[in-house]
């Protein structure tokens, strides 16, 4: 019975579980250049690391700058001219095609009066909160890969993802719940699945746990029926003590160390996840503000809702996925980009301001980095001779950051005047994941993990420095 | 990747094996040897009890004496042995060396007098050696205990009347912390890089202190005076200073510091050749060195113990850009911690008080009682408190006590518009949360012009937003009326639908999405925004003498729809958000069968 829930859990692989003694000793290790991130030395007068935790929401499928947030008014007229820009999606690499124009109007929103699509009316009410990065770029216009960049820094697989990073960094806060949750839509996950949530080789404590907004929270965690809990201690302690002499003659073991503590873990939780996904706690107007009235909002709305609670209970890193599955159940638009992006914004708009504000309002925006984009964009021109539908896009997309040390109301970088490539203060991926290990206090080119005889780092052995014009 | 090189490996020398090292083995047996004599000991004393009622124990007595002073006397070499190794230094070590050799001599001569002497007052001084030899072991022992275990070791888990005898110059915390109002230091210039010196006396605290200080001075060198310092300069050659060269060198030389893990952080290097080619002044070493000091002591006390005491999750902020954590700077959180924050509990931070920047205490187990048991927290900067159970009170002994805060999150909490007069005495204050409090939104509106720097949130929702545009088609055709909303430009779709028999005009009324609609010249309508009706009104349910239709209609921005009147009589009415008439507008000379008309209010 037993080794049913713990089978169940151990698939999922908790965080906060291994005691920072280990971690200690392996940041120690691990780190070559700084002394050991977790050491100490007085920062003496310095400001406070500004974030402490991260809700990553992650558009999966790639949602299209030029109909979102980078406005680009003269690829209007352009509609249905065909036109030489070089692009590579996934047909390959063109050099030219037909411009669809945006399919939505733009209007300023807010003191910085930004201009934001008729496709996010709510978030472009929030637009003060938010810098957005128009000039990203990615090394893969291919979903699989282009997602484990966006994810672990690396297109190909195996590399930590970036809520194990920061878990590794700067360890757990609530030792009742895991560090790194993901929640996938409704229509399944993302492709390559939990290699975009893996702790690669790092142990596997420090990999995400899928949590569900919607019945049971995290599958195989309940207790078996008729197990009493006086019977599921007594089974524990008894593993815990055979795991104990077991470990005992293989000293510094991270696996079996994590094993041990999952264990704990999943028996602590069978008491306290249920309590932290109780959205029916929330007040009535705070579910309204969510959109958990309505069908089309209600489940993403329900994951936002879900991530601020789990941000107040401590959790360091919530990755909340828009879209799953394949084709128009995300946001690859290839066919018609207007049903693909009008159904998608029109379940994240209102759930994504709404998080902002509710954040904001209980002061823990301050304290909390929240990202959003996809993998890559999308072309201005179309893929097929007919229809409205953009090809993938890595050469140029948008993504923003607010709360957590972002300065509000900023937008850096610039695509071309077809939105096509990213030309104006290009940022690579890694500048992006460089910037969030940075806010949280974290020097991205100093926290490394020893592995395969290479100081391995998020941003690669070339590193990369925070994109400062976002910081505050 | 291989490395290629032309540089003949300098292996160290394999030193002899030799009367130095022999001695050096000898000497570290000693913390084994010394529990030989403690054993010793206590069976003595045994047996110098037992001899009071038997003169069995005679022999037995006699001969552990012997044993006693024997082993004692190697306890004393050995120790004597390991602390010529150079490690030990300090007042500590020199008293455990003095009350050793003192017990070793005590017992000596405890033995010659057990062996030599006779009748009753040799007895005596027999007994009265024997318990000073005993005083002298338990002042020897302790002090050998504290210099393994740390200066705390037995003090922090004493019973607190027992522990001031236990530690020596450290001052014990109260329990009962006083409420207090604190002494505010002029803020350091925050711009000001830290100079070379400190730089070095950081990065050397940090990774040299550990064997080369007061109490461990291996090679006879201490980094934590400036004498060894100045002993390391050479001021004619810079690069050739031991203390400069010794940590350039590469990690595999064997005379390379430290001697594990990495090596010195390159920026402490640059700052400590430019030290040494500015002339190795020593004015600000002397005070750096001193605050080093200090601080080392006091950050090696106290934080366990006081994690233990609390229960609170106690951790070193992260500072900015900074990947290191300062234990000068601490986070104390309860928010996620197992058990409530006693008022003992919170009182127990006071040793550590002046380094809390940042207070959880967000969890409703949390009343007034915990804010008034706070010790002064002059550092504090942020606290959390929502949902808690404070009210205005608990907020002024929190203002008292933290004068430095500049974020307080007060959410979800009893407080009112009557805490605000003490949060407005908070100088630094830039955040102040007030949601779902009862502040009353006058007193908040005069917190806010009194203070404008500071960022208040009260409440938020969002703003009610209906950006898409709709298009109201009359489908004659097919007999129905169609409300479109464009989802995406020229991409319209449906939001409802409803028959009609002939719509001759129709208007947006008002924000509120709802319409009127002249249905065949006969009736009115008012739907909402979804389509339904809300009212209709015929020819016939308002009575206009000589009207034969309804002509076209319009939309007043009040909500009102103006309607023209086909036939003899009225030209135009009114009709409110209810459908009733407000307004008729009679018949005018020359006026014949108006079917549109316009109005401006």
């Amino acid at each position: 019975m037993l080794w049913n829930s713990a089978g169940g859990f151990g698939a999922v692989a908790l965080t906060g579980m291994l005691g920072t003694e280990f971690l200690k000793s392996q940041a120690l290790a691990a780190d070559g250049v700084r002394a050991n991130p977790l050491g100490g030395t007085p920062v003496g007068r310095e400001r406070l690391a500004r974030a402490k935790h991260v809700i990553f929401l992650f558009m999966y499928g790639g949602p299209s700058q030029v109909d979102t947030f980078d406005h680009k008014p003269d690829l209007y007229r352009l509609d249905g001219k065909t036109i030489d820009v070089p692009t590579f999606g996934r047909q390959g690499k063109r050099a030219g095609g037909r411009v669809v124009g945006p399919k939505w109007r733009f209007r300023p929103y807010g003191e910085c009066g930004k201009q934001v699509s008729d496709l996010f009316p709510h978030i472009g009410s929030q637009v003060d909160k938010i810098a957005f990065v128009h000039s990203m770029y990615a090394e893969s216009p291919i979903h699989g890969s282009a997602l484990l960049n966006m994810n672990c820094g690396r297109i190909i697989s195996g590399h930590p993802s970036l809520g194990s990073w920061v878990n590794y960094g700067l360890g757990t806060i609530n030792r009742n719940l895991p560090g790194y949750v993901v929640m996938l839509d409704e229509s399944g996950g993302p492709i390559s699945g939990a290699k975009n949530w893996t702790s690669g080789y790092m142990p596997a404590s420090l990999q995400g746990v899928q949590v569900r907004s919607e019945g049971t929270p995290i599958l195989g965690l309940e207790r078996p029926a008729g197990t009493t809990d006086a019977a599921q201690r007594a089974l524990l302690d008894h593993i815990a003590e055979e795991n104990g002499l077991h470990a005992s003659a293989r000293p510094g073991n991270g696996e079996l160390a994590a094993r041990i503590e999952q264990l704990e873990l999943a028996y602590r939780m069978q008491s306290t996840a249920p309590e932290a996904v109780d959205l029916a706690s929330e007040d009535e107007a705070t579910r309204e503000m969510y959109g958990l009235n309505d069908d089309r909002t209600r489940r993403f709305g329900a994951k936002c809702l879900l991530a601020r609670r789990l941000v107040e209970r401590g959790v360091r890193f919530v990755q909340v996925y828009s879209g799953g599955g394949h084709n128009d159940d995300n946001w690859d638009a290839h066919g018609d980009l207007v049903f693909n992006h009008t159904r998608h914004a029109g379940r994240t708009d209102r759930p994504i301001a709404a998080l902002l504000v509710d954040l904001e309002r209980r002061g823990l925006l301050e304290e909390t980095l929240v990202v959003w984009g996809g993998e890559f964009g999308r072309q201005p021109t179309a893929e097929y001779a007919e229809g409205t539908g953009r090809d993938h896009n890595s050469w140029g997309f948008t993504m923003w950051l607010a709360g957590g040390g972002i300065r509000g109301g900023v937008s850096v970088g610039e695509t071309d005047e077809l939105g096509s490539k990213a030309v104006v203060d290009r940022f690579h991926v890694k500048r992006l994941h460089a910037t969030i290990l940075h806010l949280l206090g974290l020097d991205p080119n100093g926290l490394t993990y020893f592995f395969n005889g290479l100081d391995q780092k998020l941003v690669g052995v070339e590193g990369a420095e925070p994109i400062q014009e976002v910081i505050a | 990747m291989t490395q290629v090189t032309d540089a003949v490996v300098l292996r160290p020398v394999e030193p002899a094996y030799g009367v130095d090292q022999w001695l050096e083995f000898v000497g570290r047996l000693h913390p084994v040897v010394l529990h030989v004599p403690i054993g010793m000991l206590v069976a003595l004393l045994l047996l110098e009890a037992w001899t009071l009622v038997s003169r069995n124990a005679i022999p037995a007595r006699r001969m552990l004496s012997v044993v006693f002073a024997v082993s004692a006397v190697a306890a004393a070499v050995t120790g004597w042995l390991l602390g010529s190794g150079g490690e030990y230094r300090g007042d500590l070590f020199q008293a455990h060396r003095g009350y050793g050799i003192a017990a070793a001599v005590v017992a000596m001569f405890a033995a010659a007098i057990e062996l030599f002497g006779r009748g009753g007052t040799a007895a005596l001084i027999r007994r009265v050696t024997l318990l000073l030899c005993a005083t002298l072991v338990a002042l020897a022992g302790h002090q050998g205990g504290l210099m393994t275990h740390g200066r705390g070791h037995l003090a922090d888990a004493a019973p607190p009347w027992l522990a001031p005898y236990l530690t020596e110059e450290r001052e014990r915390a109260p329990i009962a912390a006083p409420p207090l109002e604190p002494e505010v230091e002029s803020e350091p210039e925050p711009d000001e890089p830290p100079s070379d010196v400190a730089i070095v006396v950081a990065a050397f605290r940090e990774r040299c202190f550990e064997c080369h200080d007061e109490n461990k001075t291996k090679g006879s060198l201490r980094l934590d005076v400036v004498e060894g310092w100045s002993d390391g300069v050479d001021l004619e050659s810079p690069e050739d200073s031991e203390l400069l060269y010794r940590v350039v060198l590469p990690a595999d030389d064997f005379e390379a510091m430290p001697p594990k893990g990495d090596r010195l952080d390159p920026s402490a290097i640059d700052a400590l050749r430019r030290w040494i080619e500015s002339g190795a002044p020593t004015e600000e070493l002397v005070r750096e060195l001193e605050g080093a000091h200090a601080s080392q002591r006091n950050a090696a006390a106290d934080l366990d113990s006081v994690r233990e005491r609390t229960g609170a999750r106690i951790v070193a902020v992260r500072g900015d850009r900074e990947p290191r954590i300062a234990e000068s700077r601490l986070d104390v959180d309860w928010r996620h911690a197992e058990a409530a924050p006693s008022t003992l509990g919170v009182a127990s931070l006071a040793p550590i008080a002046d380094r809390i920047v940042a207070l959880g205490l967000a969890r409703d187990d949390v009343g007034d009682d915990v804010l008034d048991a706070l010790p002064g927290l002059v550092n504090l900067e942020r606290v959390h408190l929502e949902g808690s159970r404070v009210t205005d009170r608990g907020i002024d002994a929190l203002v008292a006590r933290a004068p430095r805060l500049s974020y307080v999150n007060l959410h979800s909490t009893a407080v009112t518009g009557a805490a605000l007069d003490a949060l407005g005495s908070l100088e630094q204050l830039e955040r102040l949360v007030l949601y779902g409090t009862n502040a009353e939104a006058t007193s908040v509106e005069r917190f806010e012009s009194e203070r404008p720097e500071v960022r208040v949130t009260v409440d938020g929702g969002l703003p009610s937003i209906d950006t898409a545009r709709r298009i109201l088609v009359h489908d004659d055709g097919a007999g129905r009326l169609v409300a479109l909303e464009e989802v995406a430009i020229g991409h319209p779709e449906t939001v409802w639908e409803r028959p009609i028999d002939g719509a001759s005009d129709l208007a947006w009324l008002g924000d509120d999405g709802s319409i009127v609609v002249v249905e065949d010249g006969a009736a009115v309508h008012r739907l909402a925004s979804d389509g339904s009706l809300r009212w209709r009104r015929s020819l016939d349910d308002l009575e206009l003498e000589g009207v034969r239709r309804f002509g076209g209609v319009q939309a007043l921005p009040s909500g009102h729809a103006i309607v023209a009147l086909d036939g003899d009589g009225a030209l135009a009415i009114e009709l409110d958000g209810e459908g009733a008439v407000v307004w008729t507008l009679s018949a005018h000379e020359g006026l014949q069968a108006p079917a549109v008309i316009a109005v401006r209010d």
